[in-house]
């Protein structure tokens, strides 16, 4: 599942804050496993068929077989032969999450959707009304219980990094409070398995125990400088996520000043052919999620990890705002057409320079709505009600084929 | 070149200069004034940035013939400063100037006149000879409303219509508009409608601003020329297709009243205080026998004002930019003036109290 950020400005003064990682557990499955009795308790697995299609879910029963998501079905039912396999219902899935998104938006305005089933909230503001902010994910948690009927963890930290290892922690509907203070939030990574750490998948651990580094700790002791020498530029930043330092504050994307997605691959990718439809189905992501909040860009970035950690953005600058998917994606598609084919790890596509869709001043002459305006208004009323992969492009259908 | 000329008249001459010379220029000379001798008791001064021009021609008492560019805003500080009633110009060595009242003597440096562009012909441009007020009344009524987006040239001036009788202006940056007719006999007689650039517009403006006695306007050579007796202006015409503004006039309203000018200026000035400055968005109400407007802000407080008009039909409640209001207000003379609303998201028109042939379109907000 690919994994959006969000970027703002960064805060003005380091006040400790209090920030909420809210993640629901096994959300496809848990669904499934909510509106059918007979699956309660029994291993689910919900994806396609079984000869090309990936998990998109697994319940907490089928984990202790090695069955996790993005894995090929096959695999998966090699596992665990006695998997119940759920084919997907997104238009349930879109019903949960915008219910339970409606719950996170009575504590606290400042809540950034990483997905449908994830989000950030920042409730540094919200204590005085609300109290401690493990009382308001309790809260929070009880309430998607008894209203949605699905499970949810939470993390809790003083940093958005720090909350998101806590929640994967916490994990099955639990939560986890890192108290804040001085160096807590570096403590409590330290004795975690550098692969907790948001970015470090299983190539990258690789590496690192190559180096020696096996905890999060290890890395964090280590020289920033030398690990900039041995990883590239990445390389500091990897060493202050060790240290907990993680300054992005929470952003709806409402305030974002770039609206992005990435996904970090399970194997290395190469071409064109293989990466196009990881870009493209970015591209539209981001562009469903400019119309939600109603701007357009200006400028869009395609981000790419190759295979030695490089990381390599380029962007371009579009003459009129958009919030089109298939534009976003044109221009993303020129810039990695024009990109070396190296092995690439992960790839990303933004959208910068964002400004208002309609200005709430109307204008004496305006302009007949485009082709695209009115497609992609009818996409997104199909996306509503049916959910989020209901309809998508050629290319995108494809690649998750499950016929 | 030197020259005696009074305070006051040199002043006349570099006031209307020191506007249009171009401090921005890439060609730095275009931030001078021209000041040429033209036989022994004329002085032209002039200033061009390529698309407005002007040309004076002042009295002064020529001593020695020449001419001499100087920087328009420095030289009009300059002899605004000066004590003494008579100013004594001289050119010096390498382009200085030397400017002397009284006991005040300056040097300024300057640029050689043979490098200042060619200006326009404004002597020889056919002119007609119409009403000063009335040119000047349908500016009035027009220049608030042109685009100030200089990327949309299409907007950015004021579209001239002449037939010999009346004349028509029409303004337009998108999202409010402003029509206005006048009878102007002996005007020209064009062909087609010209679209005349805002900056020409404030100029023309600025050369009329006291006058009493006619002027002549035409059209030469793809410019817009205005000339008072010694003072010639010529202002480069737009090329570009002004919106069919006719379409986006309401033909009728259905909510139509009419309201003390006054009134409605006063309270749209005391509600917007409570609007945010970025878009003073107010929100303007009919219900029976009532026009309310009304801001909120969560940031400020709120406002809220009604007047008792004459009105029995549907109630309305639709969102604008109290600014456009409060700007066409303001050029309307009649006590009342006649408003129609329609829909949330169509214009409003506004029209003077008496039926004269003036009207504005408003396009309303998203509140």
């Amino acid at each position: 599942m690919a994994t959006p950020t969000n970027s703002g400005d960064p805060p003005a003064a380091a006040a400790p804050r209090a920030v909420i990682h809210l993640d629901m557990d096994a959300f496809y499955a848990s669904v499934e496993q909510r509106d059918d009795p007979a699956l309660r308790g029994r291993p689910v697995v919900v994806g396609g068929d079984a000869r090309r299609g990936v998990v998109l879910a697994a319940s907490y029963e089928v984990r202790p077989f090695g069955v996790r998501s993005a894995m090929p079905m096959a695999r998966a039912l090699r596992l665990a032969p006695d998997a119940v396999v759920v084919r997907p219902r997104f238009d349930a899935y879109a019903e949960a999450s915008g219910r339970v998104f409606e719950i996170l938006a009575s504590v606290t305005p400042l809540c950034e959707p990483l997905s449908l089933d994830e989000a950030f909230l920042d409730v540094t503001a919200s204590r005085s009304l609300f109290g401690a902010p493990a009382d308001i994910a309790a809260r929070l948690r009880r309430r998607i219980a008894d209203e949605v009927g699905l499970p949810a963890s939470a993390g809790i930290a003083a940093v958005k990094l720090v909350a998101k290892v806590a929640s994967d922690l916490a994990k099955p509907n639990g939560q986890l409070e890192v108290p804040d203070g001085a160096g807590a939030g570096a403590a409590f990574l330290a004795p975690l398995p550098v692969s907790r750490l948001w970015g470090i998948g299983p190539k990258s651990a690789e590496q690192l125990r190559a180096m020696g580094i096996t905890t999060i700790g290890d890395l964090a002791r280590l020289d920033p400088a030398s690990l900039e020498r041995r990883l590239g530029p990445g390389g500091r930043n990897l060493w202050e996520r060790a240290c907990a330092i993680d300054p992005r504050p929470v952003v709806p994307d409402r305030e974002a000043k770039s609206i992005g997605a990435e996904e970090t691959f399970e194997e290395d990718l190469a071409g064109l052919e293989a990466l196009r439809p990881r870009v493209h189905a970015q591209a539209l992501r981001v562009a469903h999620r400019l119309r939600r909040a109603g701007l357009r860009a200006r400028t869009v970035q395609l981000k790419l990890k190759r295979a030695d950690f490089t990381i390599v953005t380029r962007r371009a600058t579009l003459d009129q705002a958009t919030d089109d998917g298939q534009r976003l994606y044109r221009e993303a598609a020129a810039l990695l057409a024009r990109e070396p084919a190296h092995p690439i790890r992960l790839t990303g596509v933004s959208a910068q320079n964002l400004i208002p869709a309609a200005p709430p001043q109307l204008g004496l002459f305006a302009p007949a709505p485009t082709h695209a305006d009115t497609l992609n208004r009818a996409l997104d009323a199909i996306a509503a009600r049916f959910g989020a992969g209901a309809i998508t492009t050629g290319d995108i259908a494809h690649e998750n084929s499950d016929d | 070149m030197e020259f005696k000329i009074r305070k006051e008249e040199f002043l006349r001459g570099l006031y209307l200069a020191h506007g249009i010379a171009d401090r921005k220029s890439t060609l730095p000379i275009l931030a001078n004034v021209l000041l040429r001798t033209e036989g022994k008791d004329k002085l032209l001064c002039g200033a061009t940035d390529l698309n407005v021009t002007t040309l004076v021609t002042l009295s002064a008492k020529i001593e020695k013939e020449g001419g001499l560019t100087v920087g328009a805003r420095q030289l009009y500080e300059i002899v605004k400063g000066l004590p003494d009633d008579e100013v004594h110009f001289r050119r010096t060595e390498q382009n200085w100037a030397e400017i002397r009242a009284g006991k005040v003597e300056f040097k300024v440096v300057g640029l050689s006149d043979r490098d200042y562009p060619k200006l326009p012909a404004i002597a020889e441009a056919q002119t007609f000879k119409v009403e000063t007020a009335t040119l000047r009344d349908m500016i009035a009524k027009t220049i608030f409303s042109v685009s100030l987006d200089e990327t949309r040239q299409h907007l950015a001036g004021v579209l001239f219509e002449s037939d010999g009788t009346t004349a028509r202006m029409v303004s337009t940056d998108g999202h409010r508009l402003s029509k206005v007719s006048r009878p102007l006999p002996g005007g020209p007689k064009l062909a087609a409608s010209v679209l005349i650039p805002r900056k020409g517009i404030v100029e023309l403006r600025r050369a009329i601003e006291t006058r009493e006695a006619p002027v002549a306007i035409g059209i030469h050579d793809g410019n817009f020329v205005l000339k008072a007796d010694d003072v010639g202006i010529s202002v480069k015409l737009i090329d570009g297709q002004f919106p069919p503004y006719d379409q986006v006039i309401p033909k009728e309203n259905e909510r139509a009243f009419t309201v003390s000018r006054l009134g409605f200026l006063d309270a749209l000035r005391r509600v917007s205080l409570m609007s945010s400055d970025k878009t003073s968005g107010v929100r303007i109400g009919l219900e029976k026998g009532k026009l309310r407007i009304e801001s909120d802000n969560p940031d400020l407080g709120a406002a809220r004002e009604e007047i008792d008009i004459a009105y029995k039909g549907a109630a309305v409640q639709i969102g604008f930019n109290a600014r456009y209001f409060i700007d066409l207000l303001g050029e309307i003379e009649t006590p009342e003036v006649r408003v129609e609303l329609a829909g949330e998201l169509d214009p409003a028109v506004v029209r003077p109290g008496d039926g004269s042939d003036y009207v504005c379109v408003v396009m309303p907000m998203r509140l």
